[in-house]
């Protein structure tokens, strides 16, 4: 199992795409800066502080979704398209060994990819306006990127289950960003309106992705996350493993 | 007493409706070299597929000694964004072993180790080539290569058949199929005739010599799937 993570690791630090992604994370966190400033500047934002930009860029998912679909899509699906997915499961490698190791490494780089983006809208914007005010102290603060880090876990390994699933075609990045990535973004907001939906969303990481709206968050509610967390990682991968493992490789 | 490396009995596969394997019986004895010919939909690649473990049969048992097994199947699979290197670093990695000297030797011997293009850019030929250094990293038992001559140059096709010429020497099984049957008749000691999903006729060297005296391979060929 090891040497399956080492060489996926290998494999994923040699290509370019994680590099050119880190890149437009970066550079799509300074464009927003300088939105963000503009709009100041403009008077339509009122205050423009490190903590603000903090709580704005951990809550837009949407963005940690696409460039994690993006990622996903050519750093898995091109295993599929290339059949090197089949070469590894020719060496008599174990089925179990090919996806567990993928799914480690390739979470792992979306996760650091997700969280690019907010770093750099943090880091420039409380360098040219400072910290200000404090709504959340640091542990607080700490807690919440650690509900964030789990909620993002369970989303991308949708995403990774979805591009099993759809063999990395394009169809799996689509419905990726179009459902994942843009749909439960806006199922979000829908549940703020309608209590139907927010019922059911409660019971999905989605219902959860506000953790940085509410003012604070208790043990009930880490323990709730930390079920649904489970129980939705643990039915997305096993739904897409066992596909996996019944797919005839061609 | 020669020990068997690989036993099918009754293999069947069916893909929708049409059955492209029925009953195949099949037992590959350690250190031959087995040509496996057939034409061109006769079910040479979905049993090569069964044994590598890509797919599953829909019927029978399949029992393997070693599952160490090499395969280049149909086409070479590769990183095509990384260096042959690079390719055989990942590979080396995933079947837990440092880059061998021999396949290294290989390479070189290839003109590949070299060579800093990225595998996309390879011809044919190359890609080729590097599909079969891939399938031997790890030292497999059993090696699966389905059509590995394809897109060779005659220099290549050399090498390759003194590559499995010393494969076998140093025990290691290989199943083999082209329609380069010239080719074939020169490395192989067993052949395996499948037509129509089932197996025709399994000769050895010697038998298929003494029966086909002066005749072409391909004459052979013909003979067989008419009996």
């Amino acid at each position: 199992m090891l040497d399956a993570i080492r060489s996926e690791q290998y494999k994923t630090r040699h290509t370019k795409i994680f590099t050119i992604l880190c890149v437009g994370a970066l550079v799509l966190g300074v464009i927003t800066v300088y939105m963000n400033h503009s709009m100041y500047m403009a008077g339509k934002i009122k205050e423009l502080s490190g903590e603000n930009a903090l709580k704005s860029g951990m809550s837009n998912i949407s963005v940690a979704i696409i460039l994690c679909s993006i990622f996903l899509d050519v750093n898995l699906g091109s295993e599929f398209q290339n059949r090197t997915l089949q070469l590894s499961a020719s060496f008599g490698n174990n089925r179990k060994i090919i996806f567990v190791s993928k799914g480690i490494v390739n979470i792992f780089y979306s996760v650091i990819l997700s969280f690019l983006y907010p770093m750099v809208l943090t880091c420039v914007t409380t360098m040219l306006y400072g910290w200000t005010n404090d709504t959340f102290s640091f542990g607080m603060i700490f807690l919440k990127l650690l509900v964030t880090i789990l909620l993002e876990i369970t989303i991308f390994l949708m995403c990774f289950g979805v591009e099993f699933i759809m063999e990395g075609s394009k169809a799996g990045l689509l419905f990726n960003v179009l459902v994942i990535g843009i749909g439960f973004p806006i199922l979000q907001s829908l549940g703020e309106k309608i209590n139907l939906i927010k019922r059911i969303l409660e019971v999905t990481p989605i219902g959860y992705l506000d953790v940085w709206v509410k003012q604070d968050i208790d043990i009930n509610f880490i323990a709730k996350i930390l079920i649904i967390v489970v129980v939705w990682s643990i039915s997305t991968l096993s739904l897409s493993y066992i596909i996996f493992k019944r797919r005839d490789l061609k | 007493m020669e020990d068997i490396i690989l036993k099918c009995e009754r293999i069947e596969k069916k893909y929708s409706k049409t059955k492209a394997l029925d009953n195949i019986n099949l037992s590959i004895y350690t250190g031959h070299i087995y040509a496996l010919i057939g034409e061109n939909g006769a079910g040479k690649t979905t049993l090569m597929r069964i044994i590598s473990g890509l797919i599953g049969s829909d019927n029978g048992k399949m029992e393997l000694k070693s599952k160490n097994i090499g395969a280049l199947i149909e086409k070479p699979a590769f990183y095509p964004g990384l260096t042959a290197k690079e390719n055989i670093k990942i590979i080396s990695l995933m079947r837990s072993t440092l880059i061998e000297k021999e396949i290294v030797e290989l390479a070189m011997k290839f003109g590949i180790w070299e060579n800093h293009k990225k595998v996309k850019n390879y011809s044919l030929g190359m890609k080729q080539k590097l599909g079969i250094i891939l399938a031997l990293i790890g030292k497999p038992q059993l090696l699966v290569l389905d059509e590995p001559l394809n897109g060779l140059d005659p220099k290549s096709t050399i090498q390759i058949r003194k590559l499995l010429s010393d494969l076998r020497e140093k025990g290691i099984t290989i199943l083999i199929s082209s329609h380069i049957l010239d080719e074939l008749f020169r490395v192989a000691t067993d052949y395996i005739f499948i037509s129509q999903g089932t197996i025709k006729k399994n000769f050895t060297y010697e038998e298929i010599v003494h029966k086909y005296p002066d005749k072409m391979p391909e004459e052979i060929y013909l003979d067989i799937l008419e009996e």
